[in-house]
């Protein structure tokens, strides 16, 4: 009997393996305005099996022939189950309605891929509706202080926008808009970032565990995707803030087929504070502003061709002029301080059949930083003008060719490659100057631009290895050429995710990750000064190892709890030698810098809640982190700038009724580390000299301090209305509530009479409102 | 050119600080150190040999300096007690002993409360050199006259000040981009090191201002440039670069902060030497 059994159990086996399979493909979309929906669920609940739509909303499963339930499922939005017999290859399109995440409860049969099944870990998604709820600085909602506030996620300095994750520095996130990747993404400082929320669709940021498709940067990835444009109808939004407003407008040029968005945004500070300069100086007009456009087109040719093309140009300017007249001359003297991105990126998506996917991408990037002064005096017998304009950028040409291949439901496998040509320019000064009865000079000095090649190959597969057990495999070869020297170096990745129920699971990550270009910076604040360097001859490309092991427990798919530790090491960072400034522009770059080693370690909390009324997530983060360069504080390993022991974000979002929600942010964090003398000594060439006593500091060793703790308490209320033509929103927000003094730069002073230590502060407390209206 | 960038950013400084909200005075516990000795000393072979000492104090103390006018100090060369010396008011005591070459020297200090401190140093032998080539280049739109020297014999690791003084005595500007220059130190010298393994030759570039200026009349005088090579050991040169790093970057936010180096074990300061060779140039 128990072999009858056994060979009827092996025929079975066999017979359904030899069963028919076809597959079920096509694209997910939102009904109202045709955006493609990513990462969005399409499974087989029978048969448990299932995939995600990808970048492009695509999704491929092949299944056994025969009648099968087909759902769709993605969060903030309507399931839908249809029922087919499928006997061919089927392409079924979903479009779908919005849910009402206001409602507690839950459909217990819907079966989203919840952040328990995911294979990969180490990411934080948050949709766009949450960022746009928080209150936030000045009233601008910012996804870069969004995910600030999520563990393993830490900022600089007070209100700059820069992200350290996981102890790596701020160049060593690949922030990319459309797969294009932007070099600095700050306007004023990095108290706001480039992106204008408007014209975003979707963001995710992986902190570790990172897929093969991935490269060039060691601690995070930011994959930032922009709206395609509404495939229906137009519709627009305006919005006026404090200090800047913006317009959005999208539509179809021909229904479904054609789209475009297009969003503008400009501050106004400058015409603000016009009258008071001029009150105060007639002659002397000074002011900043930024502004930022993002635009897209893309079209459809058939259901198997699309092309996008998408745009982004946005800059910084600082300026003065200041006119006079002295003693029968006439003087002018004028400033500038400006930096900008501009990128602009082609896609041509094509389906070579139902279980493959293809996307090709031209990019050109480009960030440029530009500081000048010219100065003139002119009377009855002479003139002098002279001008001096230092500038330096980065710019890239890129082209990069992806595959999404589905050969069957326990197979996702992505395969590509990319190849980058960077040009630096790491700094170049031009001077001219004339006189009356003076020879001329026009001269240009500095660093000399430099050329490089970065190429890389990937694979990866994901794998349903057994109905518990799932992972990711992969591995990316990348290169560096630069001048004659070739770098290459190999970087397997893999994740790993057993099911332990349908609710909870344990996660396990491995990654190798390069970088082949560094960001030299002097300060915390993000400032266009920092400069973009290449890998070179002298020094090595920076390489990161990872582990990270977790775990995810899902509470009734209302309270999602994740614990995640991790530890990664980096060689070959760069630091500035000791006393090495930005102000030294004659200098070669590479005589200025040091590569040393860097570890991190450490665990993150979140608890988190997506559905309801009240929603938000609490997140906290216990880590450590160090440097140790030949060079640098004798050479012993000293804590990193953002070694921040104890960090805590919560923000929650509560919907009071349809019209009227509040969001409330409140952040920790331990001190920076800074670096203070302690004591001090006469110096051997004052006491040589005998005329005058000069002191030397003593500094143990760097970065031997930690600045008061910082907190701060956001507090925002939306007030919304239907209106005719669509919907108004009055928006008010506090930042920084109970207005508390948080440090954003000490030093040592005797201003007072006697020596102390002084903390200087940004923002205190801070009134905002702005006025949104979005039409239809 | 340094002026046009701090003019940019001062200006954006004086942006940052709209910006700020206030200033206050904060207590960060800072550790409460003893106070150390402090010893400054450079031997060399051209005077009499001279130690200062005086103590240190907490960052925050705005006292005046304290010298230390009782100190027990055993100084050795090679090992032999160097016994007489007298104390010259304001931390000074001089020995009657002007060091001499290929000898290590030792000190150790002991005064009132204080923890005792120890230093060695050696005096190395001066290195020969000879100018080899000067010519005429123009950088950033001025005249600058280069020149470039061979200086025999070098050891690894060998450390070198060089200045050029005027016929008045008055120190010349000099900069350098050769490799082994140390950049954007201000002062008298120009430092510079050889860290090439194997002992020889080596020729080391470097510019001065091609209209040498007469600090007494304040116009263009040519004539004789005499350069001075100083031999330093080690810590001297470490000490000296570090120091005139922090001196100059001055706790700006921009600039990465200095530690000093000291070789003065349980105290601070320098215990060094130097010896030095010259030749000179006439500028026509």
């Amino acid at each position: 009997m128990k072999i009858i059994t056994s060979f009827f159990l092996v025929f079975t086996f066999f017979l359904l393996s030899a069963q028919e399979k076809y597959t079920i493909s096509g694209y997910v979309k939102d009904k109202l305005s045709g955006e493609s929906l990513i990462s969005a669920s399409i499974y087989e609940p029978d048969l448990m099996l299932g995939t995600i739509s990808n970048n492009y909303g695509f999704y491929s499963l092949t299944l056994p022939k025969g009648k099968r339930k087909i759902a769709f499922s993605y969060l903030g939005y309507k399931t839908i189950t249809i029922e087919i017999n499928l006997q061919r290859d089927t392409v079924i399109k979903f479009e779908a309605d919005l849910d009402n995440l206001l409602q507690e409860v839950v459909i217990e049969d819907t079966r989203e891929e919840s952040v328990v099944e995911q294979t990969q870990m180490s990411t934080i998604e948050i949709p766009m509706k949450d960022v746009k709820t928080l209150p936030v600085l000045l009233g601008e909602v910012d996804i870069m202080k969004t995910i600030q506030l999520m563990p393993g996620v830490q900022s600089g300095s007070e209100g700059t926008g820069g992200l350290y994750v996981r102890g790596g520095g701020p160049d060593q996130n690949l922030i990319l808009l459309d797969g294009v990747p932007v070099y600095n993404a700050n306007h004023l400082f990095g108290f706001f970032s480039v992106f204008n929320a408007d014209a975003i669709q979707s963001m995710s940021l992986i902190k570790g565990g990172f897929p093969a498709r991935y490269s060039g940067r060691l601690s995070s990835v930011l994959d930032i995707r922009m709206k395609e444009g509404n495939m229906k109808k137009i519709t627009g939004e305006v919005s006026i803030g404090l200090i800047s407003s913006k317009a959005t407008i999208e539509g179809p040029i021909i229904k479904d087929k054609t789209s475009f968005i297009v969003s503008a945004r400009r501050t106004y500070i400058d015409i603000l504070t016009m009258p008071f300069i001029m009150a105060i100086d007639n002659g002397t007009v000074a002011g900043y502003y930024f502004y930022d456009i993002n635009a897209k087109i893309n079209h459809k040719f058939s259901d198997k061709s699309r092309l996008y093309l998408s745009s982004y140009l946005g800059n910084d300017k600082f300026y003065y002029t200041d006119k006079y007249s002295f003693s029968g001359t006439d003087y002018y003297e004028k400033g500038k301080i400006r930096w900008g991105n501009i990128t602009n990126a082609l896609r041509w998506n094509y389906l070579i059949n139902n279980k493959l996917f293809s996307n090709l991408t031209l990019t050109y990037s480009q960030y440029n930083f530009i500081t000048g002064i010219e100065e003139s005096n002119k009377n009855s017998t002479e003139t002098y003008s002279d001008k001096f304009e230092y500038n330096s950028g980065i710019k890239d040409v890129s082209a990069r060719l992806d595959f999404d291949y589905n050969p069957n439901p326990n197979n996702s496998v992505k395969f590509g490659f990319s190849e980058i040509y960077h040009t630096f320019n790491p700094g170049v000064n031009v001077y001219q100057y004339n006189a009356t009865n003076s020879d001329n000079i026009d001269t240009s000095f500095g660093n000399s631009e430099l050329y490089s090649h970065e190429y890389s190959v990937f694979i990866e597969d994901d794998i349903k290895l057994t109905n518990k057990l799932k992972a990711n495999l992969g591995l990316n070869f990348s290169g560096f050429l630069v001048k004659e020297k070739n770098y290459t170096n190999w970087e397997p990745r893999a994740s790993v995710r057993y099911l332990i129920n349908k609710n909870m699971s344990l996660k396990a990550s491995y990654a190798r990750m390069s970088q082949y270009i560094h960001l030299l910076s002097n300060t915390s604040i993000g400032l266009p000064t920092d400069l973009w360097v290449p890998t070179t001859e002298k020094l090595k490309p920076e390489i990161s190892d990872q582990v990270a092991l977790g775990t995810v427990y899902n509470l009734k798919k209302k309270f999602e709890f994740s614990i995640e530790g991790f530890y990664k090491t980096m060689s070959n960072l760069l630091e500035y030698k000791e006393g090495a400034s930005f102000f030294s522009v004659q200098d070669d770059w590479q005589d200025k810098v040091l590569q040393g080693k860097g570890w991190s370690y450490g665990a993150e909390f979140l608890i988190r809640k997506q559905r309801g009324k009240t929603t938000g997530w609490i997140g906290y983060t216990l880590s450590w982190t160090n440097r140790q360069f030949d060079g640098i504080s004798f050479g012993e390993v000293f804590p990193y700038k953002y070694d921040r022991r104890h960090d805590i974000g919560i923000a929650i979002t509560h919907h009071f009724t349809e019209d009227i929600d509040m969001g409330v942010t409140w952040v920790f964090g331990t001190g920076n580390a800074v670096t203070l003398a302690t004591e001090k000594y006469p110096s051997f060439q004052s006491m040589s000299s005998g005329y005058y006593t000069d002191y030397v500091e003593y500094i143990k060793s760097r970065n031997n301090y930690r600045m008061p703790n910082y907190h701060r308490l956001d507090i925002g209320v939306n007030f919304h209305k239907k209106m005719k033509h669509g919907v108004r929103t009055w928006s008010f927000g506090l930042y920084n509530a109970y207005s508390r003094q948080n440090p954003f730069f000490i030093y040592y002073s005797n201003k007072s009479g006697t020596t102390q230590l002084y903390q200087m502060s940004l923002f205190p407390i801070i009134p905002s409102f702005r006025y949104n209206f979005k039409f239809n | 050119m340094k002026k046009y960038f701090n003019i940019s950013f001062q200006f954006l400084i004086l942006f940052l600080f709209v910006f700020q909200s206030c200033e206050k005075v904060i207590n960060l516990d800072i550790e409460e150190s003893d106070k150390k000795i402090v010893l400054n000393s450079v031997v060399s072979t051209d005077e009499t040999i001279i130690v200062n000492l005086t103590k240190s104090k907490s960052i925050i103390d705005d006292s005046d300096i304290e010298y230390i006018d009782n100190a027990v100090i055993i100084l050795t060369e090679n090992d032999n007690v160097i016994s007489s010396h007298t104390y010259n008011g304001n931390g000074n005591y001089i020995f009657n002993k002007i060091a001499e070459i290929g000898k290590t020297y030792k000190i150790k200090v002991n005064a009132e409360n204080l923890k005792e401190i120890n230093a060695e140093t050696k005096l190395l032998a001066p290195n020969n050199f000879e100018v080899t080539d000067t010519f005429t280049t123009n950088y950033d739109g001025e005249d600058y006259l280069a020149m470039i020297i061979r200086i025999e014999n070098t050891d690894d690791n060998s450390y070198f000040f060089i200045e050029a003084l005027n016929e008045n005595g008055d120190n010349v500007y000099l900069d350098s981009y050769d490799i082994k220059s140390e950049k954007n130190i201000l002062g008298d010298y120009l430092l510079f090191n050889n860290q090439i393994p194997g002992s020889g030759n080596i020729d080391f570039q470097f510019y001065l201002s091609k209209y040498i200026y007469d600090y007494g009349s304040g116009g263009q005088s040519y004539g004789y440039i005499y350069l001075v090579l100083h031999r330093v050991s080690e810590a001297f040169y470490k000490y000296y670069l570090s120091s005139n790093m922090q001196k100059q970057v001055g706790g700006s936010p921009f600039a990465e902060p200095v530690q000093i180096y000291n070789n003065i074990e349980n105290g601070f300061g320098i215990f060094g030497s130097e010896s030095y060779s010259l030749d000179s140039i006439e500028i026509k």
